[in-house]
């Protein structure tokens, strides 16, 4: 915000999806029949340049498996993970901070290797800004300050100027979301709060889908040619404007839909 | 009304008690006889008649002869006279030796003079018939139709109240239980009720049996008329000697006589000096006035079929025996005392025991034995339960698994006998501080409670290792004889028995040391070396005397153990009469006599506790040493006869007997204040004496045995490469083998692993290196040995797949070769994985041209080439080795701790002395030990330990001893803290504290 | 296709049931043993008692004295296989799939084809174990991996709490650093023959070739290297839905040689095993009875039943008859165990002759009488006299 006079020749905006160990993206036509799950990455990285990885969600990345996976990935294939549920979802107050520092372990093998853009902190929407919340959400910033970090709020209380600021001053992405228009939700925003990185993450806009719970509903949706139209001329050119890198990853991973998603932004963005 | 058919523990199995508690009972029931009547055994007669003169009972000797193909056929057999005696020995020995044996025909054939009752009626007809003595026996008074009853007044005979007794008291049929369920391995909550006595037959009162029989008062009145009809009250002897027989028909004593004044120009030159005419004179005059000649002809003719012996006991004082050969130290040179072996007043027969080497003992005695028929036999030893078998047995009848026994039995300490007098077993064991930790449950509180009634019991007769009666007739003529498990006769009596009786025994034991001393001859002459043995004095060798005197004995026979050579380096000396003393002194009674023998030698000065006593015990210093000193200064200070001195001498030798002690001790006080010796002189005395009760030797035995510690220590000193190999090969000794390899290393010796191209089964040396023998592998049989050998003869193996194709071991073999590094030279410069890879290949190969004949052709396959396999780990080639071998050839196991023991800043075994006084650490691995007990009676211990510098002995005084015993055990290292003692030039460590080394 | 199998594994199962159960228990050391006897094995603890050297089957005395502050429960086998059977059915709701194990707190879950309903397949298995942990109260080690080998080593590694996702292609990466007795299926034999060859870890194993794997271990080079590389084409095999027998069992509290015990124990397994056979409307045609020994042993014997039935007194009859057969060592006995096999729908012809006929006829109404009391007022509420009060 403050570097718009900063102008910057090239903000070059890197295009994925949210995972890509899908099998049901075969049967959807995105990846070869028959493709194994070992050999879908690489299938994926001819399309894509970038990737969210997801399972480090599910479980604490391990330096040996991330080792192979940096060695695995073509040349100048990027990442971003997610960090994993044990700090966002499921906080063991006594616990986190072993926890974090074996996700800053897990993880250096593939920051080591230049290849990771960011480490996604996803919140979930029971996380209200509370006073605990905000002091345990300062402290894990703190513990996790050597990595490139983006934060995910799903609670719209936390659109703030001061959480911005806070974010600002520390170098830390606010990541933008487009969601269905939920009250509680966090609103998609424009600020940038990291010139370094923008983050933007597509959920998909299924209401009905959004509430029932089952994430096979939950990111059932195809993002409109006009949709991604008014995001390219809206908001992503703002942000590319006041950033050096973005990135923007599609999560309605339900029958294949978030790589078409892809696929269409990608080329709205060339041709834009 | 007398017990005409008791049974004693004798009945093995059976009966519950031991003769001295049944005529206790019966004593106290009212009886004034009983008879013995053992399942065909005499084993307990000589028990029996003692027991019966301590009560006052009229013994009836007799046994119950079964027979072995009719369970139920018994007949109870009373001996009326020496020649019923002598049948029912005869007919007991048919029932054991004899194949096929009928207890019908048998008894008909040779029942005479025996008086058999028997409770079947047609068995009493049939024996009646044959014109033998008999009766009907009945434990309930009979219905006048009852067909005993009927058959019993048919025939005329008496019916007696009488019942077969297994245990004297009613509530011991527990106990009969037990053994019952031991002896077949059945348990005790599920008995057989066919293997086991009714619960009546205990011992009852002669009341009840009055009651029993009011209406059949005739019964009861027939055991008495029976027993008023015996009049045998046990066998008489006399000495038995060997048998003599001269082709020539010359007198033992003529023969005795010229064989004698042989061997002593032999030993002495032609020219003999008058001292050792005259001895032999004097020798030999009371030999043949004993007529003891043919035993020594005996023994002569024995010892000649080897040719390394030692003569030892009280033997070894006769210049007789030293001229025959028997024994090798001059009886007169050393001062030899020969009324301790044979005096006039002499009752019982001495024995004479030669040692062999332990691998020629069987031989000899099974020449022995062929040489002299059913004239000679084997004594037995009677096996009794001993605290841990007790207690693992009934574990086991109570049905707990064998691994939980062991955890118990394994926590128990090396138990005597004595512990067990009074207290009762878990009191015994919660006292010995072994049972730190966790307490047992109600289950084993039972199973120790009545273990401990079984302790003592004898399980069977086995065969003595080397006692042998001869005997001028059968000796089944004085004793019944039965057949040993390894298939020699063996008479019922054990040693002490045999001597009871009068019977001369002769005792051919083996002995380690001797065949050590043999084979580093040997292995001297294979390496080259000239050894000429007939004029080999090792007694006159000052580097033999150095090393004695410091103690640098250990492997030397006698001499080796550590408390042993801590009192050598007490004493500082060397030389063979010195040595004779301090080998006999060693007693565990001795303590404060030891401490006075030395510091008298070391120079303090002395007056004899009496004139009279001055010139008996000149030669010790005033300190009775020897076993005969007890006689001699009985005679001296008490006037005591040859015969009673070595009578009294012969209780303080056995500990069993206290009653004559006391006898001895009255007349031993009288007759000292008779020669107006002082009282507190007499008290002085007799409590020296008392140090004798126990173990003791005479000083003839001592130099017998100091001799062939000299031989031993002469080579270790000048060949210690041989004789160490010779040691461990021959294996043993006080010290486990690992404990050898180490004195080896400190020694200076190269201890090279075994090696399929260069060693031998057993060990070897030469130079300065030790070989590892084959045999020493774990797990490598015998005949594969053997095949390694006779392949090497042929030619050396050139690489692993040679050796394994020619030599065809087992799967389990090669790998315990290739463990302990026998393989090593057959693939220079290779790991041992690939050695391991090349006989896996091997056995895959074997395996596939073995199983389906070549179902795919002979084609032989390209072998599968070695992979690039990890690199060794040096780590785990010392554990295989270890476990292969039990010792590491090129380092001692402790070595691995020392990183983790450099904190504790240990000092090394080898510059223990330097720290005399302080406090330290130390590592060590434990090597042997020794429990003793203190005057109080709380236990402590004498351990050995070891590290790679130095061999270090420990004291554990009581309280450290209770708080650290359950965590001793051989062979693993510790961590020792404590203070160093030095005592005359011995030191030790007094251990505060110790803890266990992890794992390697 | 590729398949994506989850294994989910409650450690220190009866533990973990016990502290849902008493949440008192939870963070201390407990021990679930028979109480009675001191000589009783333990049957399972928890992680601290584990750590303080306690391991199952030891002697309760002695897990007490390695971790005197235990709190100690007694086993209750029957909750722990509703606690299964709990665990089974969400798993159920997640794939048709499901192999769980003896009581014992593990399952295997075939989630493969599962994406397009559930998502993918980790996000259902993260949502597997939420719902165990949030519904049953259990918090199991969930795996992910394509084949039950490596689901079962990866739940190995993360012992006792955790996951951990094996992905595809990734199973030989992940198994090459790994220790070979992480391994299932390989035997302290092989071990040690590859040990010798300073071969110790999957990798090394992996990395030689069949002919030179079959050097190293013969006939089980196939197994090995299938193993060591990560193959497994085991199926999962769903859980039976109807069983071929009736079994009952019985551990003793403290181990006996006492024939009273042993024949009250085996009367009340008849009476159980007899009560559901009828409930089954079935008879059974033989028992098979395993006598285990202290010291481990196991005599196994079995008997014919002709004709075949479900009435408690022909049963313990024939029972009473392989107790002998069975029953012959000096040992004491741990535990029994009845299995009625040969399985047949209840029959209801009765014999011929009149005699025989009134004793069938007898023996089977005073079954069915004790039946109905039983199923009013409890299986302990009426019992043969035989029977002491409290079996033990």
């Amino acid at each position: 915000m403050q570097n718009n006079t900063r102008t910057h020749t090239v903000c070059r905006i890197r295009v994925g999806t949210s995972g890509y160990s899908y099998p049901e993206w075969i049967t959807a036509g995105f990846y070869p029949p028959g493709t194994p799950a070992r050999k879908m990455l690489a299938a994926y990285a001819r399309r894509f340049p970038v990737t969210e990885l997801n399972y480090t969600w599910y479980q604490m990345p391990k330096e040996p498996a991330m080792e192979r996976l940096a060695e695995r990935a073509p040349a100048g294939f990027t990442f971003t993970a997610k960090l994993t549920r044990s700090l966002t979802h499921e906080i063991d107050p006594g616990s986190w901070r072993r926890q974090a520092e074996l996700y800053r372990h897990g993880i250096s093998p593939l920051l080591q290797a230049k290849r990771l853009l960011a480490v996604l902190i996803q919140l979930p929407p029971s996380f209200g800004r509370t006073a605990a919340n905000r002091r345990y959400l300062a402290s894990l910033l703190d513990a996790l300050e050597a990595l490139p970090l983006a934060v995910e709020f799903r609670h719209r209380c936390w659109a703030v100027d001061r959480v911005f600021r806070e974010l600002e001053k520390r170098h830390i992405t606010l990541v933008t979301v487009d969601t269905p228009p939920l009250e509680y939700l966090f609103p998609t925003l424009d600020v940038v709060t990291n010139p370094d990185l923008f983050y933007v993450r597509f959920h998909g806009r299924n209401l009905t889908g959004w509430k029932s719970g089952n994430i096979q509903q939950q990111f059932d949706y195809l993002y409109s040619d006009q949709q991604l139209r008014d995001w390219v001329r809206g908001p992503l050119t703002r942000m590319a404007a006041g950033s050096r890198r973005g990135v923007v990853f599609f999560n309605n991973h339900v029958r294949g839909q978030a790589p078409r998603n892809a696929a269409m932004l990608a080329e709205l963005l060339e041709a834009g | 009304m007398i017990p005409l058919a008791v049974h004693s523990h004798h009945s093995l199995m059976w009966g519950t008690a031991s003769w001295m508690k049944i005529c206790r009972r019966a004593r106290h029931l009212g009886y004034t006889g009983l008879a013995m009547a053992d399942t065909d055994s005499l084993s307990g007669l000589w028990q029996f008649l003692e027991a019966c003169r301590c009560h006052d009972l009229r013994p009836i000797i007799g046994a119950t002869l079964t027979d072995p193909r009719t369970a139920g056929h018994r007949v109870v057999c009373l001996a009326m006279d020496e020649n019923g005696y002598t049948n029912l020995c005869r007919l007991l020995t048919r029932r054991h030796r004899q194949a096929g044996f009928c207890l019908p025909d048998e008894l008909a054939a040779g029942g005479k003079r025996l008086y058999l009752l028997t409770t079947d009626p047609d068995l009493l007809a049939r024996l009646h018939t044959a014109g033998l003595k008999v009766a009907a026996m009945t434990e309930r008074p009979l219905t006048a139709g009852h067909s005993l009853r009927r058959m019993a007044a048919a025939l005329e005979v008496p019916l007696v109240a009488a019942a077969e007794t297994f245990f004297p008291e009613a509530e011991d049929h527990l106990l009969h239980r037990l053994l019952r369920a031991i002896d077949c391995r059945g348990c005790l909550q599920r008995p057989e009720t066919r293997q086991v006595a009714s619960s009546r037959a205990w011992l009852a009162a002669p009341d009840d049996w009055e009651r029993r029989f009011a209406g059949l008062p005739q019964a009861l009145a027939a055991s008495d008329m029976i027993a008023e009809q015996i009049s045998f009250r046990g066998p008489d002897f006399g000495l038995v000697m060997p048998p003599w027989n001269d082709r020539d028909s010359r007198t033992a004593h003529r023969v005795l006589r010229q064989a004698a004044f042989a061997g002593a120009r032999r030993r002495y030159g032609n020219r003999l000096p008058p001292a050792v005419v005259q001895r032999l004179q004097h020798e030999l005059e009371i030999i043949a006035g004993m007529k003891f000649s043919s035993c020594f002809l005996v023994v002569r003719d024995i010892v000649a079929h080897s040719p390394r012996t030692c003569g030892r006991g009280s033997a070894a004082a006769s210049l007789v025996a030293y001229c025959l050969g028997i024994t090798n130290v001059c009886p007169l040179r050393h001062n030899l005392y020969f009324g301790r072996f044979l005096n006039p007043g002499r009752k019982d027969p001495p024995d004479i025991d030669v040692d062999f080497a332990w691998d020629e003992r069987d031989r000899v005695i099974a020449a022995v034995l062929g040489q002299y028929g059913n004239r000679a036999a084997m004594v037995s030893s009677r096996i009794v339960f001993q605290p841990r078998m007790a207690i693992r047995e009934t574990a086991r009848a109570f049905g707990l698994p064998d691994a939980e026994i062991g955890k118990v039995t394994g926590r128990l300490p090396r138990f005597r006998r004595s512990y067990f007098a009074e207290s009762r077993l878990p009191e015994a064991l919660r006292e010995e501080g072994q049972w730190r930790g966790p307490a047992l449950g109600r289950t084993w509180d039972r199973i120790l409670n009545l273990a401990w009634r079984l302790i003592g019991t004898p399980r069977h007769l086995a065969v003595h290792p080397g006692g042998v009666v001869l005997t001028p007739r059968a000796v089944s003529d004085y004793v019944p004889v039965q057949t040993a498990a390894k298939g020699v006769p063996m008479i019922q009596w054990d040693k002490d028995d045999a001597e009871e009786a009068g019977l001369v025994k002769i005792d051919l034991l083996g002995n380690r040391s001797l065949a050590v001393i043999r084979d580093t001859v040997a292995n001297l002459k294979a390496n080259g070396k000239k050894f000429a043995e007939n004029r080999w004095r090792p007694e006159e060798d000052q580097a033999t005397a150095g090393a004695i005197a410091t103690g640098r004995t250990m492997g030397c026979f006698y001499i080796e153990s550590p408390a042993m050579r801590l009192l050598l380096q007490k004493a500082g000396r060397g030389d063979f009469e010195h040595l004779v003393a301090l080998s006999s002194i060693i007693r565990p009674a001795a303590n404060e006599f030891v401490r006075r023998y030395l510091r008298r030698l070391h120079g303090e000065p002395w007056q004899p506790v009496h004139p009279l006593l001055e010139k008996v015990l000149a030669e010790t210093f005033g300190v009775m040493v020897y076993q005969e000193d007890v006689a001699r200064v009985a005679r001296a200070l008490a006037g005591f006869t040859d015969a009673e001195a070595d009578a009294l001498r012969k209780i303080m030798a056995r500990k069993d007997r206290r009653r004559h002690l006391a006898d001895f001790r009255q007349r031993f006080w009288a007759g000292a204040r008779a020669g107006q010796v002082a009282e507190d002189v007499i008290g002085r005395v007799w409590e020296m004496m008392l140090s004798f009760s126990g173990y003791s030797f005479c000083k003839a035995h001592s130099a017998s045995y100091a001799r062939v510690s000299f031989q031993a220590a002469f080579l270790k000193v000048h060949h210690p490469a041989e004789f160490m190999a010779a040691v461990i090969t021959n294996g043993g000794g006080f010290y486990t083998t690992a404990a050898y390899v180490s004195e080896a290393r400190r020694m200076g010796l190269a201890v090279a692993a075994p090696d399929v191209n260069s060693s031998v089964a057993a060990w070897t040396g030469r130079g300065m290196t030790l070989q590892a023998g084959l045999a020493t592998v774990r797990g490598l049989a015998a005949e594969t040995c053997g095949r390694i050998l006779a392949a090497r003869q042929e030619r050396p193996f050139s690489h692993l797949e040679d050796f394994l194709e020619r030599t065809n071991p087992s799967e389990s073999e090669a790998r315990a070769l290739a463990d302990a590094g026998a393989l090593d030279s057959l693939a220079p410069g290779q790991d041992r994985a690939v050695i391991f890879w090349r006989l896996a290949r091997w056995l895959q190969k074997r395996k596939n041209s073995s199983g389906q004949l070549r179902l795919f052709g002979t084609a032989a396959r390209q072998p599968v080439r070695v992979p690039r396999l990890p690199p060794d780990d040096p780590l785990n080639l010392y554990r295989r080795q270890f476990a292969v071998l039990g010792f590491l050839c090129d380092r001692h196991p402790i070595s691995f701790f020392r990183k983790r023991l450099e904190r504790f800043r240990p000092i090394a075994a080898c510059r223990l002395a330097d720290y005399t006084g302080r406090r330290v650490n130390l590592a060590g691995w434990l090597v042997t030990g020794k429990l003793v007990r203190t005057k109080g009676g709380d236990p402590m211990q004498f351990l050995s330990f070891e590290d790679e510098t130095g061999l270090f002995e420990t004291v554990f005084f009581p309280k450290t001893y209770a708080r650290f015993s359950h965590m001793l055990d051989c062979a693993r290292p510790y961590l020792l803290t404590g203070r160093v003692r030095q005592d005359m030039k011995a030191v030790c460590l007094e251990v505060e504290r110790i803890a266990r080394l992890g794992r390697q | 296709m590729e398949r994506a199998i989850v294994h989910l594994n409650v450690a220190d199962f009866a533990v973990a049931v016990e502290r849902v159960v008493d949440r008192r228990l939870a963070g201390r050391p407990v021990i679930v043993a028979p109480p009675a006897a001191a000589r009783a094995p333990v049957y399972d603890m928890s992680d601290e008692a584990y750590r303080a050297g306690v391991r199952k089957r030891m002697p309760l005395a002695r897990a007490l004295r390695l971790c005197p502050e235990a709190c100690l429960r007694p086993p209750r086998p029957e909750l722990y296989q509703r606690a299964m059977d709990d665990l089974l059915r969400r798993a159920l709701d997640f794939s048709p799939l499901v192999e769980p194990g003896p009581a014992d707190g593990h399952l295997f879950v075939d989630l493969t084809g599962t994406s397009r309903l559930l998502g993918p397949p980790v996000d259902a298995a993260w949502k597997l174990r939420r719902r165990a942990r949030n519904e049953l109260g259990l918090d199991p080690i969930w795996t992910l991996a394509t084949n039950k080998l490596v689901a079962k080593v990866a739940s190995r590694l993360v012992k006792p709490a955790g996951e951990y996702i094996v992905a595809a292609g990734d199973e030989e990466a992940f198994l090459a650093p790994l220790p070979l007795h992480l391994l299932p299926g390989l035997k302290a034999g092989d071990l040690e023959r590859l040990a010798r060859l300073n071969l110790t870890r999957a990798g090394q194993v992996a990395g030689l070739t069949a002919d030179q794997l079959r050097v190293a271990v013969g006939s089980r080079a196939d197994l090995i290297a299938a193993a060591a590389k990560g193959l497994d084409a085991e199926p999962v095999l769903p859980a039976g839905r109807h069983t071929e027998k009736v079994s009952a069992g019985h551990v003793f509290a403290g181990d006996t040689n006492c024939p009273g015990k042993i024949k009250a124990a085996l009367l009340e397994m008849v009476q159980e095993a007899g009560h559901r056979l009828r409930s089954g409307k079935l008879a059974a045609g033989g028992l098979t009875l395993v006598v285990a020994h202290s010291d481990g042993v196991r005599c196994i014997r079995r008997k014919r039943c002709r004709p075949e039935s479900a009435n408690d007194f022909d049963l313990f009859e024939l029972a009473c008859q392989v107790l002998e057969l069975a029953w012959t060592r000096r040992v004491r006995v741990r535990s029994l165990h009845l299995v009625c096999w040969k399985l047949r729908p209840l029959s209801v012809t009765l014999p011929l002759f009149a005699a025989e006929r009134r004793q069938v006829l007898r023996r089977r109404n005073l079954v069915a009488a004790l039946d109905r009391i039983r199923s009013r007022f409890g299986s302990r509420a009426v019992c043969f006299g035989r029977t002491p009060a409290k079996a033990s």
